[in-house]
C-alpha cells in the first residue's frame, strides 16, 4: 500500500483547524459586540418621503433609497458660507466609506433650499466643490419650493428662510461664519440670500432618522462612518 | 489488526491532530490581530464622538515655546509678558490664504463671541494669538487687514480686547512654530502641492472648499499644516493640540478652554 506523505495529514489538520480556531472565535456571536460596541443609535423620526429631481434632472423618490443607509444634508448653490464646508464634508466622507468598505451601501441625498436654483446650478455647484455631478452616490434633489420646505422643514425640522442682501449684510457681523468663495453664486448674482442651518441625518435602511448633528461641516468624519458602520451592519 | 496497523493509524491521527491544533492556534490568532485593530479605531471613533461632545483631553505636552522677537499687527513689538498666567489660544494664519486660514480664524472668532465675551474670561483669563507663518510674503499691515477685513474682528464693538496676530523673520517664525509649538506648517510650490492634495483626496482629508480673502495673491506658494490650534495653559505649558481646527466646532475649542480653566493644574 502506497504511503500517504506526512504533509497530507497535516495540511488537512491544518484546514480543519483554521475552521475550527474561526468558529471558536466568532462563537456565541461575533467577539465585536462581546467587546463593547457602541450602544445602538435611537430611532429619532421617520425620514420623509418625496418625488422630486436630481441634478441630472432624473425623478427621484423617497422610496429609491430603502435599504440604504442615507447621509442627509442641505445645501444651496448660492451659498457663499457653509454649503462650499458641507460640500467638502460629504465629498471627504464618500471618500473614507470607500476606503473602510461602506460606501456601496451609503446614498448620500443632499437638499436644495434654495427656490431660485435648478438642476443646472446644482451641478455647477457640485463640479465647483470638487464632486462630479454624474455620480450616482450623490443625489442633489430639487424641485417645487413647497415641497422641498415640506420635506426639509417640516420633515426633517431644519429652519431656512429668506432676507434679502441688505438684510443678510446687516446680519452677518453676528452670524461670525467665514465667508466662502462661490463662482456659481457670483454669476447668478442673486437678490436675496437664504439664512438656514446646515445639519447632518443618518437615515437607516428601513428610514428611520438615527443620528442628527448640528453641523455637518464641523461633525467628525469619524462620528459619522461609525454611525453607518452600526447601521450597515443590521445594529438596531 | 496488526500492532503495526494499529500505530500507523496512532500517527495518521496524531499528525492530523498537530495540523489542526497548528491551524487552529493560526486562526485564532489572526482573527484575534484582526479583532483588535477593529476594537482600535471603533475606540478613535468613540473618542472623536467625546471630542465632538465635550472637548479635547488636556496634556502636559512640554513647555510653550517664548514669543519673543515678534511684532504685532500694529507694528508694535510684542511683549509676551502679557500672556503670564493666561490660557493661551495660538492659530497659525496665513494672511493671504484662501484654505484653512480665514474658517479656523472666524471658528475662534465665533467661541469668542458666543462664549468667552459673555463669561468675562476674554482678555483677562483667556487670549488668542495668531502667528503669521507666511512671513516671507506678508507683514504686520497685512496681518492687520486679514484681521480687519477677512475675520471681522475690530468691526464689533463687543469685541474689547486685543487679538495680537504676531509676525517675525521667516527663521524665527519656523523655529517657534515647527520646534516649539510642534505644528508642521511648511510652504510647497504648485507640483509639490498637488502631491500633496492627491494624497488628502485619496485619504479623504483634502479642504476642497476655498475661502473669501481678497488679500491673496495668485502664484504664491500655498501653505498647508497650518490648520491646527495649540492650547496653552496659564503655566506656560502646551495642553492641548487640536489638529484640523478648520472642522471642528467652536463649541469644542470653547469646552476644550473651560476644562482648562477649571483644572487645578495650570
Amino acid at each position: 500500500m502506497k504511503r500517504v506523505p506526512t504533509w497530507r495529514y497535516l495540511g488537512a489538520g491544518l484546514v480543519l483547524g483554521i475552521a475550527v480556531g474561526a468558529a471558536l472565535f466568532v462563537w456565541p456571536g461575533p467577539l465585536a459586540t462581546v467587546a463593547g460596541a457602541p450602544a445602538p443609535l435611537p430611532r429619532l423620526f421617520q425620514a420623509p418621503t418625496y418625488q422630486l429631481v436630481d441634478q441630472l434632472d432624473r425623478p427621484v423618490h423617497s422610496a429609491d433609497f430603502l435599504g440604504k443607509v442615507r447621509i442627509v444634508v442641505t445645501m444651496d448653490p448660492y451659498c457663499t458660507t457653509l454649503c462650499p464646508l458641507t460640500a467638502s464634508k460629504v465629498r471627504n466622507l464618500e471618500q473614507v466609506l470607500k476606503r473602510r468598505h461602506l460606501a456601496h451601501d451609503v446614498q448620500f441625498v443632499a437638499f436644495d433650499i434654495d427656490k431660485m436654483t435648478g438642476p443646472k446650478d446644482l451641478r455647477a455647484f457640485l463640479d465647483q466643490e470638487g464632486v462630479n455631478p454624474d455620480v450616482r452616490w450623490l443625489a442633489y434633489l430639487t424641485g417645487p419650493a413647497k415641497t422641498v420646505r415640506s420635506v426639509v422643514h417640516d420633515g426633517y425640522h431644519s429652519s431656512y428662510y429668506s432676507v434679502s442682501n441688505a438684510q443678510a449684510q446687516k446680519l452677518a457681523p453676528s452670524t461670525f461664519q467665514a465667508r466662502m468663495s462661490n463662482g456659481v453664486a457670483e454669476k447668478a448674482n442673486a437678490p436675496f440670500a437664504i439664512m438656514h442651518q446646515s445639519p447632518l441625518f443618518v437615515v437607516d435602511r428601513q428610514g428611520w432618522v438615527r443620528a442628527v448633528y448640528g453641523d455637518a461641516s464641523t461633525t467628525p468624519s469619524a462620528v459619522v462612518v461609525n454611525d453607518v458602520a452600526q447601521l450597515v451592519g443590521g445594529a438596531g | 489488526m496488526t500492532p503495526r496497523g494499529s500505530l500507523a493509524i496512532a500517527g495518521r491521527a496524531g499528525r492530523v491532530a498537530a495540523g489542526l491544533v497548528l491551524g487552529a492556534a493560526l486562526a485564532f490568532a489572526g482573527a484575534y490581530l484582526y479583532h483588535h485593530g477593529s476594537r482600535a479605531a471603533r475606540a478613535a471613533a468613540r473618542a472623536a464622538t467625546r471630542a465632538a461632545d465635550q472637548g479635547y483631553p488636556l496634556h502636559d505636552l512640554g513647555p510653550a515655546p517664548s514669543l519673543t522677537g515678534f511684532t504685532d499687527q500694529q507694528g508694535r513689538a510684542f511683549d509676551p509678558s502679557t500672556l503670564r498666567g493666561k490660557v493661551v489660544v495660538v492659530s497659525f494664519l496665513d494672511p493671504r490664504g484662501t484654505r484653512v486660514s480665514p474658517v479656523v480664524a472666524v471658528n475662534l472668532l465665533t467661541a469668542l463671541e458666543s462664549d468667552l465675551r459673555d463669561t468675562g474670561t476674554f482678555g483677562k483669563k483667556v487670549v488668542f494669538v495668531s502667528l503669521n507663518v507666511d512671513p516671507a510674503a506678508t507683514d504686520p499691515a497685512t496681518a492687520a487687514r486679514f484681521m480687519k477685513q477677512v475675520v471681522g474682528f475690530g468691526q464689533s464693538p463687543a469685541t474689547p480686547a486685543a487679538w495680537p496676530f504676531l509676525t517675525a523673520p521667516p527663521q524665527r517664525v519656523t523655529q517657534v512654530v515647527r520646534k516649539g509649538f510642534g505644528v508642521p506648517v511648511q510652504a510647497l510650490d504648485a507640483p509639490a502641492f498637488q502631491r500633496y492634495a492627491a494624497r488628502q483626496r485619496a485619504q479623504g482629508t483634502y479642504f476642497y472648499a476655498r475661502a473669501w480673502n481678497p488679500l491673496a495673491k495668485k502664484g504664491d506658494p500655498t501653505i498647508v499644516g497650518n490648520g491646527t490650534i495649540v492650547i496653552v495653559g496659564p503655566g506656560g505649558r502646551i495642553r492641548a493640540r487640536i489638529p484640523r481646527a478648520y472642522q471642528v466646532s467652536n463649541v469644542s475649542v470653547e469646552q476644550t478652554i473651560a476644562a482648562l480653566l477649571a483644572s487645578a493644574q495650570p
